[in-house]
């Protein structure tokens, strides 16, 4: 089936993903954990959708799976109606330009060996490669669209401060055009000040280039403030789902409640 | 642009130029010896034996009467040798070995590793006499057993450094933007530890000046009258304290040869690493 | 008099391009009881203040100004006397709990060494004494946790162990530096509902450090607001969020996410223009003025010094008459 619903992006079906631990005792099977359990979500073109949930909670491993940069124990992860783990590895290849991902350590995501030019093109290198002159050009526009200027390609990425980085990371998330963007904690590394300007970042390319996301964070702030849909992992399941706006005015599952109750709040400024 | 920053942070960089310099200093004269050396190093002249260091035989002459320094120059030539040679074969397959165990995982790395923790086990001089015995004597079979030897330590260096880079986010990045294992050991792997390669070819070259050293100063390294500092130190000893000079002169070779290598090593390490290169 | 003043305390570092003057002339006094909140983002100066209270600053760092707890000037004392001083009435609680906890000994051992320390107990009272506080501090059946190692426990309880440490000398100031910036959000209301009630309960004065402002605003009475090693802008929690007047700290407050704010409205964060320059780039005059979009010459010619903008509520700002009216009008 590869004529899918036109809007559904993401379509995750009964995924499971367990890994062994390291053994215990040499002659016994090692112990598992069971990271994400039995998990189904969807994500739709033009409807961001937020994965809140504690450490452990299994977010950042379905994020993974989303991106088959993991296979699922069992279940499959489909983009736009094609089954990723059936794929063979150039398809899959073809089909990764439309999902891209921004991580959440703006200094471990950069290799520190290459210039930022070079860094942004790398999806463009990997999935379509093109002449050096629209390449060039693509990697110039990409860094436009987040606030870099074209003479920053030469440079080192320990040239730049963390948000600058993350800016950077979605340049080259950005590059290949992708539906979606898989964003890992984007701004949990970023100082208050910076987080706001990459936070409006992102809204603006949801706007501007008609990118979706799927943003993982643990902050309910950060997930309002950027996507339509949240859902709410804990222990490996997603406990809860909906439109930010029910989530958020009425949670329905205890841990929701709690993790909302738990968020210290900052009193609205007067004025 | 990079080779001017480069160039600059190695020349403020005191290991380096001191490592550097002695390095170069090798390198110089094993290359002028191939031209010209003060007297010819396999003249044997009875009468001039022994003679300590003078204005003619700047070091001195051995029990043959050739002269010492002569000597020593074309020695060189046999030391750098063996320790290109060998570190070319120990690179070559260790690395490979180490970034394919580090790129495979499971299985396929047990394997490499295990292989490599097998001829660890024995100790390598031990090895290296007995590959050399079997084989016979001679200055290619000593090349051979010390890059041979050196293969699982260079293997097991680059798989520790590599497994460390895989695990970055970056390589996690490359993943997602669609790049295969290979492709991204040779990208992203391999250039991020250059730098302890490097490291390790200076301090494997080093041993393996002293492994020649070693097993020609036991008799089965390289054979007359293809000159060997390890050799010269061999047939000095019996006369060390009648014609010190026999011995002190290729041990100072041997010394500032090793010496120099390390310090290059140390200083490589330290300006090829942009970050550390940064808050110096 | 106050328990702790702090008076015109300046911490130097050297750094690989000279020295970085990254705590400058920060003042303070602290009452008995009084909760402080400091708030700020990386390289403000704010951990480094606490680490320089409790004579705890890395080598390559040189404090000046006073310090004087309870009368005695800290400045004045040596190494033994400022230890003792440090641990016996002062308590400090650190982000990582992993790095201060020794993994090779149970976590009642390292309780019951810092209780012999500072109290001399032995035996059984050092016993039923560790008990109480593991306790005190929250933790599931002490009897059994007393024999965990680091590592057997979760974050949230290694983090409760770093309590009871700080705890065991029965301090008189409570120093938190980034407690629960590790740790989830559920847990991190958990510490800090803990830490607030202990505070109450003990009597004890606490400085509460954070990055976060809502970890701020909900568990201080006090807020100091820092950036580029000074305090910017200092006031009781309810007065600062009525009537903000430096423009950093109202920069800083408009830019954090809120839940529930799109409810309210569409309208989009405001940001603070540029990044928080490196140390050694501040400059000498006011540290916010390359980035504040009210500065004038005599912000770049000097350090502006605190003026009273409302009761018990200071802003080191000349311009504070105009940030205040951008305020209100926008």
């Amino acid at each position: 089936m590869t004529a899918a619903d036109p809007v559904l992006l993401v379509d995750v079906r009964g995924v499971t993903k367990t890994y062994a631990l390291p053994r215990e005792r040499l002659f016994e099977r090692p112990p598992m954990i069971r990271a994400v359990a039995d998990v189904s979500l969807a994500v739709r073109a033009g409807r961001s959708l937020g994965l809140v949930g504690g450490s452990g909670s299994g977010k950042s491993t379905l994020a993974r799976l989303v991106m088959a940069l993991e296979r699922p124990t069992c279940g499959s992860v489909l983009f736009r109606g094609h089954d990723l783990n059936a794929l063979a590895p150039a398809p899959l290849r073809r089909l990764r330009r439309h999902f891209q991902m921004v991580f959440q350590d703006p200094f471990g995501s950069l290799d520190p060996r290459y210039r930022i030019g070079r860094i942004v093109a790398e999806p463009l290198d990997a999935l379509e490669p093109t002449t050096p002159e629209a390449r060039r050009a693509r990697v110039v526009e990409s860094l436009e669209a987040v606030g870099l200027k074209s003479t920053d390609l030469a440079k080192y990425p320990h040239e730049f401060s963390g948000g600058q980085r993350q800016r950077i990371a979605i340049a080259r998330a950005l590059i290949t055009r992708p539906e979606l963007i898989v964003a890992d904690e984007p701004v949990s590394a970023l100082d208050v000040s910076v987080r706001a300007q990459v936070l409006n970042l992102m809204r603006d390319l949801a706007a501007g280039f008609g990118v979706t996301y799927l943003l993982i964070s643990h902050d309910l702030a950060v997930v309002e403030y950027v996507c339509d849909d949240v859902a709410v992992m804990y222990g490996g399941r997603i406990v809860e789902s909906g439109t930010t706006e029910a989530i958020f005015a009425d949670p329905r599952h205890d841990y929701t409640r709690t993790l909302l109750a738990a968020v210290p709040k900052v009193p609205a400024i007067a004025g | 642009m990079q080779g001017d920053t480069f160039l600059a942070r190695g020349l403020r960089n005191r290991s380096f130029v001191a490592g550097g310099l002695l390095t170069l200093a090798l390198v110089a004269v094993a290359l002028l010896s191939l031209a010209w050396t003060p007297h010819d190093p396999l003249r044997i002249s009875i009468p001039t034996r022994f003679a300590p260091p003078s204005a003619t035989h700047w070091l001195g002459t051995d029990q043959f009467g050739r002269d010492v320094l002569s000597y020593i120059m074309v020695g060189a030539q046999t030391s750098l040798t063996v320790g290109i040679v060998s570190v070319v074969i120990g690179m070559t397959f260790g690395v490979t070995l180490g970034l394919c165990a580090s790129a495979a995982r499971g299985a396929v790395e047990e394997a490499i590793m295990r292989a490599a923790d097998f001829i660890f086990a024995f100790p390598a001089i031990l090895l290296a006499i007995m590959l050399v015995a079997t084989l016979g004597p001679g200055a290619v079979n000593a090349i051979v057993a010390i890059g041979i030897f050196s293969i699982p330590e260079f293997a097991r260096l680059t798989r520790g450094a590599a497994n460390a880079i895989w695990v970055r986010e970056f390589i996690l990045a490359a993943r997602a933007a669609g790049k295969g294992d290979a492709r991204i050991t040779i990208e992203h792997v391999l250039p991020n530890i250059a730098s302890v390669i490097i490291v390790q070819v200076t301090i494997r070259f080093a041993l393996a000046i002293l492994a020649e050293a070693a097993l020609s100063y036991l008799g089965i390294g390289s054979q007359p009258p293809t000159p060997s500092w390890g050799r010269m130190l061999a047939e000095a000893q019996t006369r060390i304290f009648q014609n010190a000079w026999l011995a002190v002169f290729p041990g100072i070779a041997i010394a500032l040869s090793v010496l120099g290598l390390n310090l290059l090593g140390d200083g490589l390490r330290d300006i090829t690493d942009p970050r550390l290169a940064r808050k110096r | 008099m106050a328990l702790l003043e702090v008076d015109n305390l300046s911490v130097t570092l050297a750094t690989a391009r000279g020295p970085a003057r990254a705590v400058r002339g920060v003042s303070f006094a602290l009452e008995r009881g009084e909760t402080l909140g400091i708030v700020g983002e990386s390289g403000c100066g704010k951990s480094l203040t606490a680490l320089a209270l409790m004579g705890l600053l890395p080598e390559n760092a040189r404090a000046t100004g006073r310090v004087v707890l309870d009368g005695i000037d800290l400045a004045g004392l040596n190494e033994d006397a400022l230890c003792r001083i440090r641990g016996n009435r002062v308590g400090m609680i650190f982000q990582e709990p992993m790095t201060s906890l020794n993994p090779l000994h149970p976590v009642g051992r390292q309780i019951g060494e810092a209780l012999a320390t500072h109290r001399g107990l032995g035996g059984a009272a050092l016993r039923a004494e560790t008990l109480e506080l593991l306790g005190k501090v929250g933790i599931p059946e002490p009897e059994r946790r007393i024999r965990s190692y680091p590592h057997e426990l979760s974050g949230g309880q290694r983090q409760r162990v770093m309590i009871a440490m700080a705890l065991s000398c029965r301090p008189e100031i409570l120093i938190a530096d980034e407690p629960t910036t590790a740790l989830d959000v559920t847990v991190q209301k958990q510490i800090l509902d803990l830490i607030r009630d202990l505070v109450r309960e003990l009597g004890m004065a606490l400085i509460l450090i954070s990055h976060d402002l809502g970890v701020i605003a909900e568990n201080v009475g006090r807020i100091a607001v820092m950036y580029g090693g000074t305090i910017v802008e200092a006031a009781p929690t309810a007065a600062l969020f009525a009537d903000l007047a430096h423009p950093y700290a109202q920069g800083l407050f408009a830019a954090v996410p809120r839940v529930g704010w799109r409810r309210d409205s569409n309208a989009r964060l405001a940001t603070i223009p540029g990044v928080v320059p490196d140390l050694p780039d501040l400059p000498n005059g006011c540290t916010f003025a390359e980035r504040c979009t009210l500065a004038n010459d005599a912000c770049r010619a000097a350090a502006p010094m605190p003026i009273e903008v409302g009761p018990n509520h200071s802003a080191s700002c000349i311009r504070t008459d105009a940030a205040r009216l951008s305020r209100k009008s926008a």
